[in-house]
């Protein structure tokens, strides 16, 4: 079978999954595979990301070989801390804030096996986390995933969300008058 | 002096107006590292030293650390019983005393705050509330944050945010719950289809024992506080609509069940000369729900104060290492004190 996506290579992942009783179906190259990522691979099949969907799918990209797990584990040391891949994963903890750059592929699956995502979209450090009314912390929420939108390069995505941030800043400013 | 201050730890459940028919309390668990120096596990006594050094700094430099009027306690300095009573109280993890070495706790008047050091990572910062308060304290919690950043080198990454010992706390480092009591959901068998749709919402829902659910949310990465905290109170509410639904027709329909329920607590406890632990939770939730309806006439935040006061451990700060018999005899003293009038 052919990839839905490129329409060129053969499809080595297939994904059925009925959402609301209906019955969606991605058949993908390893390559389109790699391009795309979770997100993008959902978004192909029309599913709204939900982070179940993303852990699920990330582990049919695991068996499919996209996404290698194991074999890209460095034997190397924490130039700080000492801390080996291998002692990580005896007791789940990382050694020293170090560690993250130097394993910083290695945990990539854990983090999207954990979370479901591996972006960060809290408080950024330096920035001052203002107690804001209800509102205000929507827009705030908003614009964040504003940023994260045009980022994936969801575009329309994006529109609808700015869309979103305008009608609440006009209404504020309305209620303030 | 700790006796006292102990004593004095469960005040914290008292504060908290919303949704307190349906939830005992809320907080919330923010967890910090300074940069460059190994997390605490991997630290030597000298780099733990120097964490406690950095962040004893830090309050000496702001108005703001200092003006929450913290208690610290250095862990090695306090008893072994003080040391399993904080932890039974849930004040700190059980995981916080198995090494007293090199740890401090900071600790508010009423309890409502704790600073652990030299935990799994080197601040964690818990504040509690009772009720649904998880917004009030999540503003409070970041203020403390955003302080302790003016003042120390927090190891923080661009793409994955706060860094921590373990990745299930990276990110936000933001973990939130909330203490739903949801005796008649429980009665009803009703609890299982809540728990079994919480993962949905990447939340966890589970019994922490009787009636008492927590929920708290899995995810750190990839979701903002902001985010973490409604999830977590709108799914609160949710369920505890579903709870105030069945009492309100259990009540109706079947008042005898639950009136029974109740009447059969007081009776034990007015009688009774020692009580278990879990016979303690048990009767306290029907007391509780009692209340709730005004079947009782005693305020809420008594009963939830007592939820805390009848942890076995508490005692043993009074009576010394006591056996289980004794713990269940002034238990049930105490379960008789506290609800005169009541029973």
């Amino acid at each position: 079978m052919l990839c839905q996506v490129c329409k060129k290579r053969e499809a080595v992942i297939h994904i059925t999954e009925y959402i609301g009783g209906v019955k969606k179906e991605l058949h993908i190259c390893e390559e389109c595979a790699k391009e795309l990522g979770v997100i993008g691979m959902l978004k192909e099949m029309d599913i709204p990301v939900d982070e179940n969907m993303v852990k699920k799918l990330f582990e049919v990209m695991v068996q499919g070989g996209v996404v290698k797990t194991s074999s890209v584990e460095k034997k190397e040391r924490c130039p700080v801390c000492g801390l080996t891949f291998e002692e990580f994963k005896e007791n789940g903890l990382l050694g020293c804030s170090e560690c993250y750059t130097t394993f910083k592929e290695e945990i990539k699956p854990y983090l999207l096996n954990i979370h479901g995502s591996i972006k960060h979209v809290g408080k950024k450090k330096g920035e001052k986390y203002v107690a804001l009314s209800p509102v205000e912390k929507e827009i705030k929420r908003l614009k964040r995933e504003l940023e994260v939108a045009v980022e994936e390069e969801r575009y329309e995505d994006a529109a609808r969300i700015r869309d979103k941030i305008k009608e609440l800043m006009d209404n504020a400013k309305k209620s303030n008058r | 002096m700790l006796k006292n201050l102990i004593d004095k730890l469960p005040l914290w459940i008292r504060e908290g107006e919303e949704e307190r028919d349906i939830t005992l309390a809320s907080g919330i668990k923010i967890s910090r590292n300074i940069a460059k120096i190994p997390f605490p596990k991997r630290a030597s006594k000298e780099e733990k030293g120097k964490i406690i050094q950095l962040i004893n700094d830090a309050f000496l430099k702001s108005e703001f650390l200092r003006s929450l009027n913290l208690f610290g306690i250095n862990l090695l300095e306090i008893s072994d019983i003080e040391r399993r009573v904080l932890a039974e109280m849930h004040i700190i993890s059980k995981d916080f005393i198995d090494n007293p070495y090199s740890k401090y706790i900071l600790l508010s008047k009423d309890g409502n705050l704790i600073i652990m050091i030299n935990g799994e990572d080197h601040i964690t910062i818990k504040l509690m509330q009772g009720g649904l308060s998880l917004n009030k304290i999540l503003d409070k919690g970041m203020r403390i944050c955003d302080e302790l950043e003016s003042f120390l080198d927090i190891a923080y990454m661009k793409d994955i945010g706060y860094l921590t010992a373990s990745l299930k706390n990276v990110g936000t480092g933001l973990k939130a719950f909330v203490f739903m009591h949801l005796p008649v959901l429980k009665l009803r068998g009703k609890i299982d289809n809540i728990t079994k749709s919480a993962p949905k919402f990447s939340l966890n829902v589970g019994p922490i024992f009787d009636s008492i659910f927590k929920i708290s949310n899995v995810n750190t990465l990839g979701r903002s506080e902001e985010n973490i905290v409604k999830t977590i109170e709108s799914i609160t509410r949710e369920i505890g609509n579903m709870e105030r639904k069945e009492r309100g027709e259990v009540f109706q329909k079947s008042s005898v069940d639950i009136l029974n329920e109740i009447e059969r607590a007081k009776g034990i406890i007015k009688y009774s000369l020692r009580i278990t632990f879990n016979e303690a939770l048990e009767f306290l939730s029907w007391i509780r729900l009692g209340a709730v309806m005004n079947v009782l006439n005693i305020p809420l935040e008594k009963v939830d104060e007592l939820f805390i006061r009848i942890n076995p451990e508490y005692e043993k700060i009074e009576f010394g290492d006591i056996t289980g018999e004794t713990i269940d005899t002034l238990r049930a003293r105490l379960l008789k004190e506290h609800l005169k009038g009541v029973i």
